[in-house]
């Protein structure tokens, strides 16, 4: 049956009203209008109303209507409850110089009316990263090929199947409009979203290094529940490392500012008087161990000056020794006035070793440069956020240097060992590259932003506070694919950052998980797209209350079979120092007798009361 | 806002209205006393009582209710420059086929040659009976209203054969304005078994006072049936008119009813072959008006929302399918150019 929907009210040449009185709108859903001057316009339905026009009668005057009158009707077969008029609210997607007629007809398309809207590049040449919302009636009519290739997810029902049009990202457009920014509070999806888009770029063979700050970028395992057709198996496609333990980086090939800056990531602001500390010791070339030797000896040198130098002057002192300080107070010599006091040293020395634990200096970046050869996806881990902040900085400056290296060799017609395009995602995004503040990462994350586009190397980045990333670096984001967000400096950067409308923008706090507007350059207006299901999942995490319980259970356990053949305990009288002796650790007098208390309620042991306390023994034997 | 300018000459004479009115009600007698006259000379009073979904059902099998009604647009001020659009609606309780309403009209314009023909047929007839020529267009569309109004219903009966026709307003105004087209319609209807309901809301007639004569006291003797019976039944309450009491046509038979905690009494028409179902009608419409209104049935309420035009919608209406210039030029009234 087809609907009747009219153009009604108030027209603009921006936005119409469509109403209906038999058929829901869909938010977001595209619709012709017959105009009979322009022809057939495409709109998109921005908002969408429903209201019963006969309860207005009942609330005129009394205040209800009775049960009993609707009953009477439902009876003969009068439904108010079907009554509505749906309203929507319907955005043009050209500009008209006249306003729409109202009263003109409104229709669904057909596919093949809005494809080029729709579908800008076909599945086996873009990412599929879900269903375009509001599409679902004219999904229809679409090809073959663009079904059942992006079903969705919810965690309650599983899979979905898939009920619009695919939203295809055109990554191959990134030449000419570069960079991703995925944005939203918490829970709204970006971790999700982008192991979508990760999952692409490996289907695709494109290079790509992902810093994963929450250990959550696994692709081994299925999603939960996944339809087996739509399975697909990423191992050989992608690698971890794990920075400090497969990866690292090079300390000799640093210069004094990288190194400022790796001191800076491990322990926050340097003084001025550390930084020029480290351009007075540092030589490029320098090992870790050189340097961090050299700091400490200088430490020594300026706080046992007196002691040294009666040392070196003494008749009695080993030549070895004796050369020892000598080289030692020469080192005071060349560098005590450049550095002052011993304050700052011992600041750079703290650092040093913070960074010297972390193993960071111990391992080259060959596995990472080999996986991007490869064309696989990187994940790269750390033992916290600064280790990786510290590696990513190196990581991708050196990365992106190659490949400029090699690109500018290729113009100028050199030969060149091959250094593929590739793309750096990373999560926290906000940490990299914070706005008003230093960073490791930044200058570097900075520079790809600015001139990677040239070079084929490409940012994905995703954060909750977009309030808070580099302005510069969010400016060059051409596309942005925004999550549920609620706090209202956010939207703010939004609403300035994107082509997104008012009443996008206002939507943006109600988005359920997993819903986005895709703001991009490419495609010159905002798409409401639901991220499809991924085909893996993060690892998973054990329920923090489901820990709490085994934890509690273990302990119970080991406290058990520390004691059993101590049976029967008294505890007026127990034999605390054997208990802890049994456990290992000290335990304090209520911690036992609460732990046998409780052993008793769960059945393993039997509990008497007796004159001033307890005595527990083995159930089911006698004392 | 506004500043109402009012002629001090208003004031008095709308308080010299007012004791008028408060004479007039000071003659009536009192509820009982009243309630005994009409008792003993007109009818009886019956209590109403909402009938339960199960007994809708026996009574109903399934067949919907239709209420029908009509709408009249005028367009443009200027002879012959106007237009009417006649849009009469009959709407069911129970959608066939995904429609609940069957819909006739008519557009007038003495711009048409053989509306103004009608126009001036109608304007000779009336210099032969001697009346006012203004009445020509007024005598024009009540027939044309009162006609598409009963021709939506023959074709309601027809097709969606519901068990009962409720129509906004009394049968007379079919008997004197759609003649044949109302004797059709009875006709089918009877055939068909559907029964038929006129819900009168103003009752501008004076049927009570002609029965009662002088057995009414002087000032009450010209009273209108509207308020010689407000307040006089109570709610869920109707008065039947005797049988043997001839009261409009002898084809009709009327009772009176209060369905809400309103106390003005509403009037139905029924056909005379259907009197045994008037206490089930009056009951079943008793069920369907809400308590705290104005005493209608709701399924008319529904109805005359559906059928009406508001001034907005006729304009969007002839925007559509007028030429904006042609409008301009010929029909649009200058006064609603004014900017307030
Ligand atoms: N596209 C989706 N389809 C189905 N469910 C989703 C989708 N996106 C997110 N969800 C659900 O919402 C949960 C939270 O999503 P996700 O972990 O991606 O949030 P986030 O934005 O990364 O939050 P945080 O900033 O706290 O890391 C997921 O575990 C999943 O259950
Ligand atoms: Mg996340």
């Amino acid at each position: 049956m087809s609907h009747m929907m009219q153009v009604v009210g108030v027209a603009t040449q921006q936005f119409v009203y469509v109403a209906s009185r038999d058929r829901k709108f869909n938010i977001n859903e595209i619709l012709l209008v017959e105009d009979p001057v322009y022809g057939d316009l495409k709109g998109e339905v921005i908002e969408t109303q429903s209201f019963n026009r006969y309860i207005p009668l009942a609330t005129e005057r009394n205040s209800l209507l009775e049960p009993r009158v609707l009953d009477g009707l439902r009876q003969v077969g009068f439904r108010i409850e079907d009554e509505e008029i749906n309203i929507a609210k319907v955005r043009l997607l050209e500009e008209l110089t006249a306003p729409v007629k109202t009263g003109a007809n409104v229709r669904v398309p057909e596919f093949y009316e809005i494809e080029k809207l729709l579908v800008s590049r076909p599945p086996e040449e873009g990412l599929v990263l879900g269903v375009i919302r509001g599409t679902a009636e004219v999904a229809s009519g679409m090809p073959e090929k663009l079904k059942g290739i992006a079903p969705l997810y919810d965690r309650e029902h599983g899979m979905l199947p898939q009920d619009g049009v695919p939203f295809i990202l055109d990554h191959w457009a990134m030449a000419d409009y570069p960079h991703i920014g995925i944005f939203g509070g918490s829970g709204s999806g970006k971790s999700f979203g982008m192991r979508v888009i990760l999952e692409e770029l490996m289907r695709h063979e494109v290079p790509t290094i992902v810093f994963d700050p929450h250990f959550e970028m696994d692709f081994a395992e299925p999603l939960e529940g996944i339809d087996p057709s739509f399975r697909e198996d990423f191992s050989g496609r992608y690698v971890i490392v794990t920075a400090g333990k497969d990866a690292g980086v090079a300390f000799e090939e640093l210069n004094s500012n990288q190194l400022a800056g790796l001191l800076r990531a491990s322990g926050g602001v340097l003084t001025e008087a550390m930084e020029n500390a480290i351009y007075a010791l540092h030589r490029q070339g320098d090992t870790y161990v050189t340097f961090y030797n050299k700091v400490y000896d200088l430490i020594e040198a300026m706080e046992k000056e007196r002691a040294l130098e009666e040392a070196f002057r003494s008749q009695e002192i080993d030549p070895r020794e004796k050369e020892r300080v000598g080289a030692l107070l020469e080192l005071k010599q060349e560098f005590a006035s450049k550095v002052g006091n011993v304050a700052p040293l011992k600041g750079i020395a703290w650092r040093l070793d913070r960074i010297g634990r972390e193993k960071v200096f111990n391992y080259g970046i060959d596995r990472v440069v080999d996986a991007i050869k490869q064309q696989k996806l990187v994940v790269i881990r750390g033992s916290s956020l600064w280790v990786l902040q510290i590696f990513a900085s190196y990581l991708v400056k050196k990365m992106y240097d190659q490949r400029r290296e090699f690109r500018d060799a290729q113009q100028r017609g050199e030969h060149k060992e091959f250094f593929p395009p590739f793309v750096v995602a990373t999560d926290e995004a906000h940490n990299f590259a914070p706005k008003n503040q230093e960073a490791p990462a930044k200058s570097v994350f900075r520079e790809v932003a600015q001139e990677g586009r040239k070079y084929g190397v490409f940012l994905i980045l995703a954060s909750q506070r977009p309030a808070l990333l580099d302005d510069t670096i969010t400016a060059q984001l051409n596309t942005k694919i925004v999550f549920r967000t609620t706090r209202s400096y956010d939207i703010a950067t939004m609403k300035e950052e994107t082509d997104m409308t008012e009443d996008e923008t206002a939507r943006l706090p109600y988005l359920p998980s997993g819903v986005a507007f895709v703001s991009s350059a490419m495609v010159g207006r905002t798409v409401p797209v639901r991220i499809r299901a991924s085909k893996t999942q993060s690892p998973h995490r054990e329920n923090p209350f489901a820990e709490l319980r085994k934890k509690a259970e273990d302990r119970d356990a080991r406290f058990f079979r520390a004691v059993k053949d101590m049976l029967p305990i008294v505890t007026t009288r127990m034999d605390l120092v054997e208990i802890e002796k049994r456990l290992g650790r000290p335990v304090t007098e209520d911690e036992a007798r609460d732990t046998l208390s409780r052993l008793a309620r769960l059945g393993k042991l039997r509990e008497e009361k007796i004159l001033l306390g307890y005595r527990y023994s083995l159930p089911g034997r006698d004392a | 806002m506004r500043v109402l300018v009012f002629d001090e000459g208003i004031k008095v004479r709308l308080r010299e209205l007012n004791d008028r009115l408060a004479t007039r009600r000071a003659g009536r007698p009192g509820f009982d006393d009243f309630r005994r006259l009409l008792e003993a000379n007109l009818g009886r009073f019956v209590s109403l009582a909402p009938i339960s979904e199960d007994e809708i059902d026996s009574w109903a099998q399934g067949r919907p209710v239709v209420g029908v009604d009509g709408s009249v647009n005028s367009y443009g001020e200027s002879y012959p420059y106007v237009l009417h659009i006649f849009q009469a609606s009959a709407r069911t309780t129970r959608p066939l086929d995904g429609k609940d309403h069957l819909t006739c009209s008519s557009v007038v314009s003495p711009l048409f040659p053989e509306d103004r023909r009608a126009l001036e047929d109608e304007r000779d007839r009336l210099m032969r009976e001697d009346k006012p020529l203004e009445l020509a267009w007024e005598g024009l569309r009540h027939r044309r209203l009162a006609e598409l109004e009963v021709e939506v219903a023959i074709r309601a009966v027809n097709e969606i054969r519901p068990f009962l026709v409720i129509f906004d307003g009394g049968f007379m105004r079919y008997v004197v304005q759609a003649f044949d087209k109302w004797n059709e319609y009875r006709r089918v209807s009877l055939e068909q078994g559907v029964i038929s309901v006129g819900v009168i809301e103003e009752t501008a007639t004076k049927l009570i006072a002609e029965v009662l004569g002088d057995k009414l006291p002087p000032g009450l003797r010209d009273e209108h049936d509207r308020s010689l019976l407000f307040g006089v039944l109570r709610e869920g309450e109707a008065l039947g008119i005797r049988e043997d009491i001839r009261f409009k046509r002898s084809e009709f038979y009327t009772a009176f009813a209060r369905f809400s905690r309103h106390p003005q009494a509403i009037a139905c028409d029924f056909f005379r072959e259907q009197v045994d179902h008037v206490k089930e009608v009056l009951d079943f419409l008793y069920t369907i008006t809400p308590q705290g209104g104005r005493g209608m049935p709701l399924w008319l309420d529904i109805v005359d929302q559906e059928v009406r035009i508001t001034g907005q919608d006729l304009e969007m209406m002839l925007s559509l399918y007028l030429d904006r210039d042609l409008m301009e030029m010929f029909l649009r009234p200058h006064r609603d150019r004014r900017d307030y």
